[in-house]
């Protein structure tokens, strides 16, 4: 789909913040976003664009489509009371801020991810380029999963997540979920035969040794294991001992799901582990038209571009599993306060981040 | 053409050489980054750095 001229629209930098600041003060944890959802509905309408929420609750805004402006509307749980206060010289240090006394906005969200959120729905409103707005990312992603199933693939796809308003991420870890169970029967403690508890953690244990590095290989290029939850002990009828592990494997681009999952379970003699459905590790080419574009506005109004892979994983992994087209995320604020109890964003910050991806738009949508 | 800013060698770039544009020193193997056109200046380009998270 093209752009018409009437796609386009003049947002002042206030109206802007004031769409961030109602969006981080309506609390949208992942299975709550319909509030936020409605004001980014009644933003594109406002501004002369056709927005919808579809069957899932993303809000869909197409337009030109040689660009998809993307990011998530749920945040994790947790209430932090929405104000916007001066910036403290901590907040200079630890670089929330550049300068002492700056606006600088706390609220839950507002760096994960509803301060790229905001500013991805600012410049393609601006632009004239297609915006979505999904939901569930922080659970099971199921926004973006349909999106992919239900979408054309489009030219190229910024996704939002915050890496600072220099910084172009490239690439992610994959990620594989699953739950070890083990049932043993149940006898007094004093006899030498392990219990389910033992073959839960032995089993873990192997898979840990499995996967350790050396200290000189990046924590990207590796497999993490990390036990998320464990339960057991003695079932509720007293006959047996039980055992759940909760685990999660971090997959680096150089291996895929499958082989994790086979080195996972080489070690397994008892108990059995069920894998949730994986996701794919990505990593793009910094050569791409849109990764240059990054460069060239950053460079234009932020500073100097920085490229970045992350360990974790995020939409970009399921978008880069179903379309060919290129793809960086990108967004304000800085991620070591994700999911934090202190998250707080400079406006200024998004104020140039919203520079950066007008510019990027505008230069996407005239290249192509 | 110019010079690679790390090993000096000249570097040759082709006509529609745009701003942001990645080329490679074919000499020493840098990634170099076009950083203005008119005439043509090279930066090292930004190396891949780790982070945390999302």
């Amino acid at each position: 789909m093209t752009a018409a001229m009437d796609d386009t629209a003049e947002i002042s930098s206030e109206d802007a913040r004031e769409l961030l600041v109602d969006l981080v003060s309506l609390p949208s944890p992942s299975g709550e976003e319909s509030d936020a959802a409605q004001r980014l509905v009644e933003f594109f309408a406002a501004n002369g664009r056709e927005a919808r929420i579809d069957e899932v609750g993303n809000v869909r805004a197409p337009a030109d489509d040689s660009v998809l402006l993307t990011s998530h509307i749920d945040t994790v749980p947790g209430e932090i009371p929405v104000e916007v206060r001066p910036a403290s010289g901590e907040d200079v240090e630890v670089g929330v801020a550049d300068e002492e006394g700056e606006d600088v906005l706390w609220g839950r969200g507002s760096v994960d991810a509803t301060g790229p959120l905001a500013a991805m729905a600012v410049a393609a409103a601006r632009t004239g380029v297609s915006f979505v707005g999904v939901v569930g990312e922080e659970t099971d992603s199921r926004g973006a999963r349909h999106l992919v199933a239900d979408r054309a693939e489009p030219g190229a796809v910024v996704n939002g997540e915050p890496s600072g308003t220099t910084g172009i991420t490239l690439g992610y870890r994959g990620f594989l979920a699953g739950t070890y169970v083990a049932t043993s029967e149940s006898g007094h403690t004093s006899r030498p035969e392990p219990n389910a508890i033992q073959h839960a953690t032995g089993w873990w244990n192997g898979v840990e040794d499995a996967f350790e590095t050396d200290e000189y290989t990046p924590v990207f290029e590796g497999v993490t294991a990390k036990p998320v939850d464990i339960d057991g002990g003695i079932s509720a009828d007293g006959l047996s001992v039980e055992a759940t592990l909760e685990v999660q494997l971090r997959i680096p681009p150089s291996l895929d799901a499958e082989s994790v999952r086979e080195t996972a379970e080489a070690g397994l003699e008892i108990g059995t582990v069920t894998w949730a459905e994986p996701i794919p590790p990505v990593m793009e080419s910094p050569r791409t038209e849109v990764a240059r574009a990054f460069r060239v506005a950053i460079r234009a109004e932020a500073g100097d571009p920085r490229l970045l892979r992350k360990t974790g994983t995020s939409d970009m992994n399921l978008y880069a599993a179903d379309w060919d087209c290129p793809m960086v995320t990108y967004g304000p604020g800085n991620s070591e306060l994700d999911h934090a109890p202190d998250e707080r964003l400079s406006l200024s910050e998004f104020d140039r981040s919203v520079a950066v991806l007008t510019r990027v738009a505008n230069t996407v949508v005239g290249d192509s | 053409m110019t010079e690679c800013v790390e090993c000096g060698a000249d570097v040759t770039l082709h006509d529609d050489l745009e701003v942001g544009e990645i080329v490679d020193c074919t000499t020493c193997g840098a990634e170099l980054e076009v950083v203005e056109t008119e005439p043509p200046v090279l930066e090292r380009a930004p190396e891949l750095e780790e982070d945390w998270g999302e």
